[in-house]
Parts: C-alpha cells; structure tokens; sequence
C-alpha cells in the first residue's frame, strides 16, 4: 500500500488555479522527487500535504488515512515532517532549541511536572537532549549547538532545519529545495546525506528540487509538474527523455 | 538536589523580611517608614503582574494591553470573598492570624481562578487569529470589566470598594513573587516554554513541527491571566480599598512599560523594569503630572536606542533564558 497518495488533488486561490487534479502515489522507503518550473505548484503541493492550505477538490491519505483538512500540528502528529524553501527556523533560538522544540510533540511531560521539575521531567528533558545532540552531530552541526540559529551561515541553515524535521520523528520527510543556495560540493554531500537518513530512520522522502544533478542523482521516482498540472511520472531516465518534460523547461522547438 | 527546598527556605526568608519590616519600618525610628514600607509592597505587586504578562507578550510573543482587566476580576473577587464570605468564615472558625491567612488564601484562589476564567473566555475567540485581533479585544476587554465594576452597586461602583480586611502584608506579596517567578521561570525552560516561543519566532514553523499553536497561545494567556489575578488580590486586602481610577487602559500600559523597559522575554528585565516604573514616580513626586510624559518618551527612547530592552533577553540562567 501507497504511504502517502494524492487522488486529483486541485488548489484555487480566487481565479488562480494553483495545482489541478495531481494524483500520484509515493511508496514506503521511496526517494520521490518533484520537479517542474517555477510556478509549476510545488510548494503548494507541499503546503497542500503538510496542512497549511485545505485543497479545493480532491484527497491526501497518509498510511490509508484521509488527513485533506487536517490541522497543520495534527498531520505532523501523524508522522509527516518538512523543511521550507525560505528557511523557517526559530531564529533567536539557540540551535539546540530549535530541535528540542520538534520533539515536545512526542515526549511531551505534563504542565504540572515541568512546573515542578520532578524527576520525570528532568530524565525526559536529559533523553530530550541526548536524542537532540545525536541529531545535530548527524547533521555536522554538533560545533554549534550554543549558536543563535538566525546567526548560522545558509547551508546550516538548510542541515538544521532537515534535523528539526528528523527531531519530530517523522516516517514521510518533505524536503523543499535542500540543496537551493548550495555549490556543487555541498549538494554532493547533501545528496549522500538524504540517502544516509533515509535508511537510518526508515524514511521516504519527498523531495522538491531545481538541481536536476540531485534530482537525478537521488530520486527513484520523479513527478513532473508545469502550470499545476501533472505532466510525466517514471524513473530519472525516462523522465529525462520525456519531449514533454523537455518542452516544459526550455520550451516547444 | 533538594529542589524541593527551595520554596520553603524562601518563604521562612521573608517571614524573617516580614518580621524586619515591622520593627524597622512600621514601627521603628525611620521616619517615612510607612511610606517606604508601602513602595516595597506595591513593587512586589508590579513585578507579579510584569513577569506574567511577558509570558503572553514576552514568551509566546502575543501583544495583549488588557492586563488590568484581569488584575480588576482578581482584585474585586477576592474582595468580594473576604468582605461578604468573611464574617461567617470568622464566625464558624474565629479569630487569628492563621484563620486571617486561611481566608487571605481562599480569597486570593477565587480571584486568580476567575481571572483565569476570563482569560479564557477572552483567549479562545482572539487567539485563533493572526495578527493584532488580540490587542483589539485585550484593549476592549480591559475597559468592559472596568465599566462593569464602576455600576455593580455591590462592589461600591464609583465610590470605591471599602472596607476590604487588611490580609496582605508584605510577607503575602513577596511569597507570591516567589511563586510567579518559580511557576513561570521553570515552565518558561521546559518544553512548553519552547514551544511558546517558537510560536514567537514562526507560528507556520511551530505547526509543522507538531505544535497546537491556538492551545497553548490560549494556555500561556491563561496562566499569565491567572497571575494577574493573583496580583489583584494580594493589592486589594494590602490597600484595604479598591476602585476602577486603579485598573485603567493606563495601569495595562504601565505593565507594558515594565516589561519593555527591561527587555521582552526576560524574567530578570521585567522584575527590574517592575521595581523602575514604581519606585521612579515616586523619586520625581513634584513631576506627577508629566508621568504619561515621561512613560512615553521613556519607551520612544528604548525603542531607538535599545529596542531589546534593559537587560535583552537574558534570562535566569546565561543567555536567552532557556536554562543550559
């Protein structure tokens, strides 16, 4: 059965129709890329799964559960995580906090022994730590746990917000252009990092991507969106011979 | 560690303060005694109102000016139980400080629990929404409960309400002070703390990572409620008379004042900027008149010059006030 699947899943914003009737399905344990030029619907694609906008038509179910219309914090609940394209971290917060945070959903203590720190709580905020501090060591940031985060060059920006995402112990990670503001050699690494995670934690993994080196590199399946709709869908290399793939990105001969 | 201790050892502290006040002065050679002993009091009653409202606006990063309107419900209720539920609990108990404490409590309870029950009827509604609807409503809110007050007939409407029983003391205050600082300092270093303020930093972020943000907005706006409640009841059986001129839109600024002024998010800023704006009014007496003056060139001139506050954001422990 699909993790996660898309049934013609269609997004209006007034006359604007921002993605129309994508339907795809994602396997357990698949690296699945989406591509498509900008404006193509990807991100809202994303904002669609993850809960931040509630689709016009169509359905999301996740492990045959419909979530379409789920609160944001209950789809996360569920075990689906993200990262954003414009980097959303917890800026004035420490590095470490930011990942502490994604875990209070899962190893929540109760208001009245946080009050009181009873030995509970201080055991669960060491378990806290300890499982925040592996993360960061895996995402090469354990030197910067003190660090503000907003204060954190751009690409540990992009590692910390993958290890935030991790913290809330995700099963579907929706990555939004890791690799963007990347050189060739970090996207390298970042490449061999997500197939790293995947198997780690068990993951699948969808992936928005404009570097098609990763794209191509990492992803098992590809979908490709332009103008909202999807257009192809296959492995790398027949997406790549797609005319139709071809003609969205650098236009009709 | 014995956590546990803490509480009592500060409270045997200013059971021993309490005691010192009295002979020195209330009762002892300094001549405004009294006067100063009244400063101390209300600074104490400042700094519980300051530190819960930097939960809501500090920590969660909520902006309410409603505060007075929850020390109001505080301050009233807890009246109200002393001076009609009084004289029948003295009946069926008697007399004595400790019977006056029991009652102090009771009251104090009633008044921070309703408080926090119109913080909720307040918070649900409001919270939901992005943006500045809370302010709207808080601001609202604050002057409904105060013209509320001014025609109940039964709470001495716009004489004032008299003949409130002086509980409080001194030793009351202070050990609500403790109280304040302990609850929110310690939940302000847990995972709840985090959460509200990452909800601060980024409410989309926040939700992505599994945060109920409407819930705990609410729960923050409650408890800091709660507290200002408490405040309220402590103020009212201290100066035994209790009307609307002290829970104006005015009295909701001062609050916002304090907690600017020594640096949004901080505990330590906010008790500091509590102990300024009351103690300052009262070195520049002849002035009183500029004081809505003075308050805001005051926060005009932080703004400019140091946006985050007297003490940024430095909380109990190091930087940031997340503890280690």
């Amino acid at each position: 059965m699909a993790l996660l699947k898309l049934d013609k899943l269609t997004r209006r914003f007034g006359g604007l129709t921002a993605t129309k009737d994508v339907s795809l399905a994602i396997e357990p344990g698949q690296l699945f890329g989406l591509i498509g030029p900008n404006g193509a619907g990807k991100t809202t694609l994303f904002n669609l799964i993850t809960g931040v906008y509630a689709p016009s038509e169509g359905s999301i179910e996740f492990e045959g559960t419909t979530i379409s219309g789920f609160a944001p914090h209950l789809i996360a609940s569920l075990g689906i995580s993200r990262t954003f394209q414009n980097i959303r971290l917890f800026g004035s917060l420490s590095v470490l906090d930011n990942v502490k945070t994604a875990c209070h959903m899962r190893r929540k203590t109760s208001l009245w022994s946080s009050v009181l720190r009873t030995s509970s709580f201080l055991r669960k905020e060491a378990e806290i730590e300890e499982f925040c501090r592996h993360l960061l060591d895996l995402m090469q940031l354990g030197q910067y746990v003190n660090e503000e985060a907003g204060n954190l060059p751009y690409g540990h920006q992009r590692r910390l917000e993958i290890a935030r995402a991790l913290a809330t112990q995700p099963r579907l990670l929706l990555l939004d252009e890791p690799a963007a503001g990347m050189n060739p050699q970090e996207s390298l690494e970042l490449m061999h990092l997500i197939r790293r995670l995947r198997d780690e934690f068990h993951l699948t993994v969808l992936l928005v991507e404009h570097n098609m080196k990763v794209v191509m590199g990492v992803c098992e399946r590809i979908h490709v969106l332009d103008y909202g709709q999807s257009i192809a869908e296959g492995a790398p290399e027949e997406v790549r011979r797609d005319p139709k793939v071809i003609q969205a990105y650098l236009g009709a001969e | 560690m014995k956590r546990w201790l803490t509480l009592p050892i500060i409270l045997i502290v200013l059971g021993l303060l309490q005691w010192g006040c009295t002979a020195l002065l209330l009762e002892g050679p300094i001549r405004q005694g009294p006067y100063y002993y009244q400063i101390l009091v209300l600074a104490g009653i400042n700094i519980i109102l300051a530190v819960s409202l930097n939960l809501t606006n500090g920590v969660a990063g909520q902006f309410s000016i409603g505060h007075a309107g929850f020390f109001a419900i505080g301050a009233y209720i807890a009246a109200c139980i002393s001076v009609y539920g009084g004289p029948g609990f003295h009946a069926a108990l008697g007399m004595g400080s400790a019977q006056d404490g029991a009652l102090l409590l009771i009251a104090i309870a009633c008044g921070a629990l309703a408080a926090a029950l119109a913080g909720l009827l307040v918070g649900i509604p409001s919270l939901r929404l992005r943006g500045d609807y809370l302010a709207i409503v808080t601001l609202g809110f604050g002057e409904i409960i105060r013209v509320l007050i001014l025609n109940i007939d039964a709470v001495g409407a716009a004489r004032g309400f008299t003949g409130i029983p002086k509980l409080s003391n001194f030793f009351w205050v202070f050990a609500g002070v403790a109280i304040a600082i302990l609850v929110l300092h310690n939940l302000a270093r847990s995972g709840y703390g985090r959460a509200l303020l990452s909800i601060r930093e980024d409410e989309i972020a926040a939700q992505a990572m599994g945060i109920p943000i409407t819930r705990y907005k609410v729960m923050a706006f409650v408890i800091s409620a709660a507290f200002a409640g408490l405040a309220g009841g402590l103020f009212g059986h201290f100066t035994m008379y209790l009307h609307t001129n002290s829970f104006t839109f005015v009295k909701s600024f001062e609050i916002i004042i304090m907690i600017a002024l020594g640096g949004l998010g901080s505990l330590p800023g906010a008790v500091l900027g509590a102990a300024v704006i009351t103690v300052l009014p009262e070195l520049f007496r002849e002035f009183s008149e500029y004081r809505m003056v003075i308050y805001s060139l005051a926060l005009i001139l932080i703004m400019i010059f140091r946006p985050q506050g007297l003490l940024g954001r430095a909380g109990l422990l190091g930087r940031g006030g997340r503890g280690k």
